[in-house]
């Protein structure tokens, strides 16, 4: 039975894994560019939502509505101001460059955060943190329940915008062959704004169904940063679907490894796992070459 | 010795002089470890080089090979007695060795991926270092790290008194990693791995065996990173494996490097050299005042440089010091062309 339960909360968490991954994915695919800072992102937005809810005291899935528009706008600037500026030089999106400058970007956030806010963990209180349901036996956390069922909401969302709309076939269309998209008449560069801003902004709402349950830290990248290439590597690359069946593969195994054998046990599971999906199947489980 | 002639150059040799310097005329020894800190960067990302620059395999997983170094050495120095300079070599082997082993299936993977797999193999052996109190029946102590003991400072145990003797065997071991490296450069294998880089479907199909010579890459790259580690460990005489095993120390090498000028043979020094200064200063005279500022500045250094200067800072003093002298010259030629 306890297995049991530790295999629902593995589920509920993979879920939020997998929203933080999709943004990941997303960028990741349209661009080929590999965003180190993306963890560092989920933590910024992490802190603002904490401070819009404890500030202004609204409900954290409310202030979702704050966060997410105001991050679509830091991503989009980010991506237009910077990244473009370095692509314009490069033949190609995965310039070891633009890695590097994601990662000076990484710590100046996560040690910027440092700076203004301390070392010490912060968590909100909102009515429903440590509320559960009781199911028989099982006994299922509400603010995780909501988070799971949000962060899938939301993966669903984003698969419809990439798949039903004409700016979803044009961001297929770049991750297929920017070249050959440009001459379709795709303003290229503008969409890779956009997609930087999607990106960031789903992170933005992982960040407030996180921010209920989970307490935050400068340096939370560490453990969801890390986890987010993994699945997005998994899942195979720039694939919604795929992000999601990672996003809870390793949010179960990590669970259920981690009351059998033990945390850390788990954690360098979850990496060997990893390394052998990339492995044997380069392309990740759900993954088509060069697909969104 | 005409042989050497074509890997030495003159300016490295003053300048390895004035290096040696140093520790004769500087006896603070907080200057003097930072100095020795400088020059062990320098020798890391010269090391990190050959297999991160000039194989183009973007590793951040590089600090494995310098925990393995560390451990090995400290371990036999510890429970066997066996002298680290001795015990540096066995380390240095164990790490190339590994270092092919985990190569040989991960350099089939291209660009990013192959970057996301380094990152994954140093979680794991740091985790698995975590998780263990032994390892193959030797005690590393777990989270709680290893400390090395003082046995009273002589040559054999390589632990001195005197900070200067540790500036000179970085030194020496800075020349020995530069040496090597200006001759793969300039050997067959240094062309093979640029031919590789810049773009191995071509490099292959001209007979070129790919993995080959990026497996040999990293065995000497692994070799050095690892007495580097085994240098760390006696200098600083204790062992975090959140900090030798990390992902932090990784980043940093490949930025060294990397920011320095990537397959040039001084670039990665010079990278130890303009970016550990800034980090140590930032972190002596703000990081007291104010917790993570320190960094924040220095990931703005780093932004700033990979904005601007994205050829490496190799290239740019170069190229200034060749417009600088060029116009000289264009003057000189002018003067020249009225006088007559």
């Amino acid at each position: 039975m306890a297995l049991f339960q530790a295999a629902i909360s593995g589920i509920f968490i993979g879920g939020v894994y997998a929203i933080i991954a999709v943004g990941l994915s997303l960028i990741f695919g349209v661009m080929k560019l590999v965003n180190f800072a993306h963890g560092d992102f989920l933590m910024a937005a992490m802190y603002a939502a904490y401070g819009v809810v404890t500030g202004w005291a609204m409900d954290p899935y409310l202030s979702m509505f704050i966060i997410a528009p105001v991050f679509f706008i830091v991503g989009f600037l980010f991506q237009r101001l910077f990244i473009n500026g370095i692509l314009k030089r490069e033949r190609n999106t995965e310039s070891p460059n633009v890695r590097l400058f994601t990662i000076g970007f990484a710590w100046f956030l996560s040690n910027l955060s440092l700076m203004l806010f301390g070392a010490n963990p912060k968590n909100v209180m909102t009515p429903y943190t440590g509320e559960t349901f009781k199911l028989g036996e099982l006994s299922i956390s509400k603010p995780r329940l909501y988070a799971f069922v949000i962060a899938i909401v939301c993966c669903i969302l984003l698969y419809l915008l990439l798949y039903k709309t004409e700016m979803g076939r044009a961001l297929r269309a770049i991750s297929q062959n920017r070249f050959t998209a440009t001459l379709m008449g795709i303003n290229v560069k503008r969409l890779y704004c956009v997609a930087f801003g999607i990106g960031i902004s789903i992170v933005a709402i992982a960040a407030c169904i996180l921010i209920p349950f989970y307490y935050v830290f400068p340096t939370l990248s560490a453990t969801f940063g890390t986890k987010s290439f993994i699945i997005v590597v998994m899942g195979g690359l720039g694939s919604v679907p795929g992000a999601m069946l990672a996003g809870l593969l390793v949010g179960v195994v990590e669970a259920v490894f981690g009351y059998i054998l033990g945390p850390t046990t788990a954690d360098m599971l979850v990496f060997i796992i990893f390394v052998l999906v990339m492995l044997l199947k380069p392309s990740g489980m759900l993954g088509k070459r060069n697909r969104v | 010795m005409a042989a050497l002639k074509k890997y030495i150059n003159i300016r490295y040799v003053v300048l390895f002089a004035l290096l040696l310097l140093v520790p004769l005329f500087v006896t603070d020894n907080y200057l003097i470890q930072s100095f020795i800190m400088i020059l062990l960067y320098a020798y890391w990302a010269s090391s990190w080089n050959i297999i991160g620059g000039y194989a183009g395999q973007m590793s951040i997983g590089h600090a494995t090979f310098v925990g393995i170094g560390a451990y090995v050495s400290t371990v036999l120095f510890i429970q066997m007695n066996i002298s680290p300079w001795i015990g540096m070599l066995i380390g240095a082997f164990i790490s190339a060795i590994f270092g092919v082993l985990v190569g040989y299936p991960t350099f089939k993977l291209k660009g990013v991926y192959y970057t996301l797999s380094t990152m994954a193999l140093v979680n794991v052996v740091r985790l698995y270092i975590l998780s263990k109190d032994t390892v193959f029946g030797f005690e590393t102590g777990g989270p709680l790290g290893i400390k090395v003991p003082w046995r009273g400072g002589s040559f054999a145990d390589m632990q001195f008194l005197e900070k200067k003797y540790y500036a000179f065997i970085i030194i020496g071991m800075l020349a020995v990693v530069l040496l090597v490296s200006s001759y793969i450069k300039h050997s067959k294998t240094g062309y093979y791995l640029a031919a590789i880089t810049t773009n191995q479907q071509a490099a292959s199909s001209l007979g070129v065996d790919v993995t080959y010579y990026k497996l040999k890459a990293q065995f000497i790259s692994c070799f050095f990173t690892a007495i580097g580690g085994s240098f760390y460990a006696q200098l600083i005489l204790f062992l975090d494996p959140n900090r030798i095993l990390g992902y932090d120390l990784s980043v940093e090498l490949t930025v060294l490097a990397m920011v320095g000028g990537s397959s040039t043979v001084f670039g990665p020094v010079l990278g130890a050299f303009l970016l550990v200064p800034v980090n140590e200063w930032c972190r002596i005279n703000l990081g007291a005042r104010m917790a993570g500022l320190p960094l924040v500045i220095y990931g703005l250094v780093l932004m700033l440089i990979v904005y601007y200067l994205p050829r490496g800072l190799l290239y740019n003093i170069q190229a200034l010091l060749k417009k600088l002298f060029h116009k000289k010259a264009a003057v000189t030629a002018k003067v020249g062309a009225e006088n007559e």
